[in-house]
C-alpha cells in the first residue's frame, strides 16, 4: 500500500533544507554581515575604577564605561577576560 | 542521518541567526589565493582530505559510536551546530560558494556517523542491527565492520571530491 522510496527521503532530506537555508539567506530573512562603511577614530576617553574582585569581564565593564561617557561602542568589540593585578586600574578606550 | 544532519544545520543556522547580532565584514581579502598557489594547492587539496577523513569523520563522528552508538549521532549534531555557527555570519555569496562542499562533506559525515552507530549498536545487541539472523556478538560486530569498510569508500570518494571543489571555493572567493 504505502511503499516508501528511500532514495527520494534520503534526497529530499538533504535538499530542502539547504534550499530552505539558502532561500532564506537570499531573501535577506538571515541577515547580512554589517559591512564597515567607514573607521571613525574616536577622542581618548579615560575612565577610573576600583578593582573588581577576582576575574572580571571586560568587555561588560567596558560597555558600561562607554554608556556612562555616551559614546557607542560597538557588540563587536571584544576584550578577553583579563585578571587584575592592580588595585586601581585604568582604562584608555581610543 | 540526513535529515538529523541537514535539518538541524538549518535550525542552528536560523536560532543563531535570531540569538546574536549580526557580524562585521570588513570586505578584507581572505589570504588564501596567496597560500593556494602553484603546487601547494595540491598539499592543500589532501591536507584538507585528509583532516576530513582521519579526524574529523574517522575520529570525531565514527569512532565514539564504536563504544556507545549514540555518540556518532551526537557529534553528527556537534558539527551540525559548529557549521551553524560558521555559517550564519558568512556574507551571502561565501553562503552559496559553499554550498557544493558543505552538501558533499556533511553526506560524507552522515555516512560515517552510519558507520559508528551500525558497529556500536551491533556489540551491544546483533539483533537491533541484523534483524533475526542468528549471529554471535563476535560475528556481528565483524560483519558490521565489513559493511562499514564499504561504507568507507563512498566515505573517501565524497571527502576527496569535496576537498577539491573546497580548495577551489576557497581560492575563487579569496581573489
Amino acid at each position: 500500500m504505502w511503499s516508501i522510496n528511500w532514495k527520494i527521503v534520503l534526497l529530499l532530506s538533504i535538499v530542502i533544507p539547504i534550499c530552505l537555508v539558502t532561500s532564506f539567506k537570499l531573501s535577506g530573512i538571515l541577515h547580512e554581515p554589517m559591512a564597515i562603511a567607514e573607521t571613525v577614530v574616536l577622542d581618548v576617553t579615560k575612565g577610573e575604577f576600583e578593582r573588581p574582585y577576582g576575574s572580571t569581564l571586560m568587555n561588560e565593564t567596558m560597555r558600561v564605561l562607554a554608556l556612562k561617557n555616551k559614546f557607542q561602542q560597538t557588540s563587536q568589540s571584544f576584550l578577553p577576560i583579563l585578571r587584575m593585578q592592580h588595585h586601581l586600574m585604568v582604562v584608555q578606550i581610543s | 542521518m540526513n535529515f538529523v544532519f541537514f535539518v538541524s544545520f538549518f535550525l542552528f543556522v536560523v536560532l543563531f541567526d535570531a540569538m546574536f547580532s549580526p557580524s562585521l565584514y570588513s570586505g578584507q581579502k581572505l589570504p588564501f589565493s596567496d597560500l593556494f598557489s602553484g603546487s601547494s594547492i595540491y598539499f592543500a587539496v589532501f591536507g584538507i582530505f585528509l583532516s576530513n577523513l582521519f579526524l574529523s569523520a574517522f575520529a570525531i563522528v565514527t569512532l565514539p559510536g564504536f563504544a556507545f552508538f549514540p555518540f556518532s549521532t551526537g557529534f553528527l549534531v556537534f558539527r551540525s551546530f559548529v557549521w551553524g555557527l560558521l555559517f550564519y555570519q558568512q556574507p551571502e555569496w561565501v553562503f552559496v560558494a559553499a554550498v557544493p562542499t558543505l552538501v558533499l562533506e556533511g553526506e560524507a559525515y552522515c555516512i560515517a556517523a552510519v558507520c559508528g552507530t551500525v558497529v556500536g549498536a551491533s556489540w551491544v545487541k546483533s539483533r537491533l542491527v541484523f534483524g533475526e539472523e542468528k549471529l554471535t556478538r563476535i560475528e556481528s560486530v565483524k560483519k558490521a565492520l565489513k559493511e562499514s569498510v564499504g561504507l568507507y569508500v563512498w566515505i573517501i570518494l565524497l571527502l576527496f571530491v569535496a576537498a577539491i571543489i573546497e580548495t577551489a571555493t576557497l581560492v575563487i572567493i579569496s581573489e
